[in-house]
């Protein structure tokens, strides 16, 4: 059985993989992993929030690839409202990350290398980034 | 055909925020609302060779400041808006299949099929030739200049 802790812990370690692939120039591959650790770790928040011990087969559907959705389902409104009224370049990178598509890994799906270090830029950055405004979201969730 | 229709509301909130970008020189090469069968949603694409060459987050960035300063539609918000590049296999399938260049006209269909899933459309602007890269150079200076001029008045 795996838990919102499970799920969080598996976050930051495709979190983790993805920066060691970037810096080996694995730009396709850093993509899709640090997307990877986006949705992992709103899975884990809305699993913590939902008093879950662990995911439903119901939560494994294609809408649960979709950053958005799950965001909704987490209950995250309000957090995004405030991040857009306080933080302006960390909700820039909210948006940023919304468009992030699991399907990307697909052979003629490859964003351009500008798109794929800007999704990567706004998942890691130390400040703004999103896993570290999920990370702030898990420990108060 | 998707099991929610699109509103006439949002139908026509996405050709007035296509309009808008225009008027921001922002020169979209494709605007549409497509439901995937998949995910069951309606979303709003806009294509823009931006998105390769400022980037998605400066894009999003000079977008939210015309939202601020300027009438979008109130029936979406920026998070409605899922950027694409011209490149993007699916626009590049679309855009082979349609094209509707301005911004009057819309196409609509249902229950095509793309990679074994079943999409519904509405397309207000879907132009197949990517921009040159001096093209897209003279795109991203006149959008920027234009936000940054809306922004200092």
């Amino acid at each position: 059985m795996a838990g919102h802790n499970d799920w969080w812990k598996r976050a930051q370690e495709e979190l983790e993989v993805a920066r060691k692939l970037k810096a080996t120039g694995s730009k396709l591959q850093a993509y899709h992993h640090a997307g990877q650790a986006v949705e992992f770790g709103l899975k884990a928040i809305y699993m913590r929030k939902s008093s879950l011990s662990e995911l439903p087969d119901s939560c494994k559907g294609a809408n649960w690839h979709n950053l958005t959705f799950i965001a909704n389902e987490a209950g995250l409104r309000p957090d995004l409202a405030t991040l857009r009224a306080n933080r302006r370049a960390a909700y820039e990178n909210w948006l940023t990350v919304k468009d992030w598509d699991s399907n990307a890994r697909f052979p003629g799906s490859e964003p351009s290398v500008k798109a794929l270090n800007d999704t990567m830029l706004a998942i890691v950055d130390e400040s703004d980034g999103m896993m570290r405004w999920l990370s702030d979201l898990y420990q108060k969730s | 055909m998707a099991q929610r229709p699109l509103s006439e509301e949002l139908k026509a909130a996405g050709l007035r925020l296509l309009k808008a970008t225009d008027a921001l020189d922002m020169q979209a090469q494709g605007a549409m609302w497509i439901y995937n069968d998949l995910r069951q949603d309606w979303r709003y694409y806009l294509v823009t060779s931006l998105v390769d060459t400022i980037g998605r987050r400066k894009t999003y960035r000079l977008l939210l400041d015309a939202f601020d300063r300027v009438e979008f539609p109130n029936e979406m918000t920026i998070e409605d808006v899922h950027l694409g590049s011209p490149s993007d296999a699916f626009f590049r399938t679309i855009s082979s299949a349609i094209r509707i260049s301005g911004a009057e006209n819309i196409a609509q269909f249902e229950n095509c099929i793309f990679n074994d899933v079943r999409f519904d459309g509405v397309i207000y602007r879907a132009v197949k030739d990517v921009p040159t890269a001096r093209q897209a150079e003279q795109i991203e200076k006149r959008f920027q200049k234009r936000v940054k001029d809306l922004v200092a008045h």
